[in-house]
């Protein structure tokens, strides 16, 4: 057996503390200790120190480690796909209300960034002369027959938005009024027109007059069988350019009166739109088929007696009538 | 060593089905020690939690090209070293090496047992002598002596020869035996 060397020796110490010697490294390891105290006392010192290192207390991950891994662990794709299908209501009801907020506010904020968008939400203005409103007072007019006429006018036509009116409406003259008053057939007919696309006559006679208005206007909205074309007929009012039809009729009791024609009206399919009270006579704006005048008319003679001005035989399209009620 | 590639065999299939219980038996399993060695690399409880759930997520992306021809414990520690010596080198680390002793215990008794005093002394010298050791040895003696791997395993996980492994312990012994000299007979 060869005698090793003190660095020979040295440098076997980590093998030796591993006990990776082969048996006669070993052997000849322990002989040169056995004999050199330097090296006997350096192998101690080497011993002690892998002791020291081999003792030290394992570490432990800290709690929730293993928690954390799995959380961080990317998912399959199937649980990806079901957890996106499948989201509880309480996370996802939210989440959808929050989008709609947002897709609603970006639509506002495009349309009011984009004029032409705002111009194309705007209803379309109807033409001159029949989208203007009355000039402010004109309704007021304590006038018999042309304030009940102007807002019967109004009452059918289907305003222009605010904003819209045209400001070149004429003076009210008498010419002027005549112009309105031959144009208000013209009116009501396109009111029907309307009315039988959607409730936008029907809803405005029931706010403003507070009668059986809905009922009403769809039934004056109903075209009078077999209805001829307004301008055909050459009988409904506004059209053929005749001023509407006035009467008189001479009460004892005004307020029953009213009563029993708003009744006789409605009954007939038509409806009360206008109501002007006067010192010496109620006026009222009547609006019939002209297929049941006559039976308007029977009905009205019989509460009273009546007085008819420019009546003509109409049996198709609208009747537009003031009625005066005096005592 | 082979010997246990056939323990690891049904949990390694478990693992390849993407069985979730399966991944988590193998963190509850590894965790202590894939932590204990970055710790002992990187010197600080945050950055070595980092890299040992880094080293789990990694195995867990990875089972399906792994083998099977190490035992997963050495592949656990392979992919944690070359994580450690990879963040060493980077030199963008965001923490440094904590200055707490706590993280090497020193035993509280045993042959050549201390005071209390003493024993926070040389926890806190073993602790900057393991800190002072080049990466490459520093990562063998963690291995060897601080988790117990034989001169094959650490071959195995440092993929370097046999020779390069004793070389390196025994550089690495000798350092610290030289710095820790006041606590040796």
């Amino acid at each position: 057996m060869a005698a090793v060397t003190c660095p020979e020796t040295r440098e076997l110490f980590s093998a030796r503390a591993d006990d990776a010697l082969a048996a006669d490294e070993r052997a000849r390891l322990d002989a040169h200790l056995a004999t050199c105290p330097e090296c006997a006392a350096e192998w101690q010192r080497f011993e002690r120190t892998v002791g020291i290192l081999r003792a030290v207390a394992p570490a432990r991950a800290p709690d929730g480690f293993v928690d954390r891994v799995l959380a961080a662990r990317p998912r399959p794709w199937y649980r990806r796909l079901a957890r996106s299908v499948f989201v509880p209501w309480p996370v996802k009801l939210p989440l959808e209300a929050a989008a709609i907020v947002l897709v609603a506010g970006l639509a506002l904020v495009i349309v009011q960034r984009s004029p032409e968008l705002q111009q194309a939400a705007r209803a379309p203005a109807p033409p001159a002369g029949v989208t203007a409103p009355p000039p402010p007072g004109e309704s007021a007019r304590p006038s018999s027959e042309a304030p009940v006429w102007s807002e019967l006018e109004s009452t059918l036509r289907d305003a222009p938005p605010a904003g819209k009116v045209e400001s070149a409406r004429p003076e009210p003259t008498a010419a002027g009024d005549a112009a309105r008053s031959a144009e208000a057939p013209r009116i009501a007919a396109e009111s029907r027109a309307k009315s039988a696309d959607g409730p936008e006559v029907g809803r405005r006679t029931e706010t403003d007059h507070g009668r059986d208005g809905a009922g009403a206007a769809a039934r004056l909205a109903r075209p009078s069988a077999p209805a001829p074309a307004p301008e055909e007929s050459g009988a409904a009012p506004g059209q053929s350019g005749s001023p509407p039809l006035r009467g008189r009729l001479t009460v004892g009791n005004r307020a029953a009166a009213e009563r029993a024609v708003g009744e006789l009206v409605i009954r007939a399919g038509g409806l009360v739109v206008d109501r002007v009270e006067e010192p010496e006579a109620l006026v009222l704006g009547l609006v019939v088929p002209a297929d049941r005048w006559d039976e308007v008319r029977r009905g009205l003679a019989a509460l009273g007696a009546l007085r008819l001005e420019g009546e003509r035989g109409r049996t198709a399209g609208t009747l537009v009538m003031t009625l005066r009620l005096e005592r | 060593m082979r010997e246990g590639l056939a323990d690891d065999a049904p949990l390694l299939a478990r693992l390849r089905t993407g069985e979730p219980r399966a991944f988590e038996e193998l963190v509850t399993m590894y965790q202590h020690r894939v932590f204990g060695v970055a710790l002992r690399m990187l010197g600080n409880r945050a950055e070595a939690e980092e890299i040992a759930q880094e080293t789990f997520l990694r195995a867990h992306r990875a089972v399906g090209a792994f083998r099977g021809e190490a035992r997963l414990g050495t592949w656990l520690y392979a992919i944690a070293s070359r994580l450690c010596l990879n963040r060493l080198a980077s030199g963008s680390r965001r923490h440094e090496r904590s200055d707490d002793t706590a993280l090497l215990q020193a035993p509280a008794g045993g042959p050549d047992a201390v005071g209390a005093l003493e024993r926070g002394e040389l926890e806190a010298a073993l602790h900057q002598a393991v800190a002072a050791l080049p990466e490459e040895r520093r990562i063998v003696v963690v291995l060897r002596d601080f988790e117990g791997l034989s001169y094959e395993e650490i071959g195995e996980v440092l993929g370097v020869p046999l020779n390069t492994v004793r070389s390196r312990l025994h550089r690495a012994r000798l350092d610290l035996k030289a710095k820790l000299e006041r606590w040796l007979p």
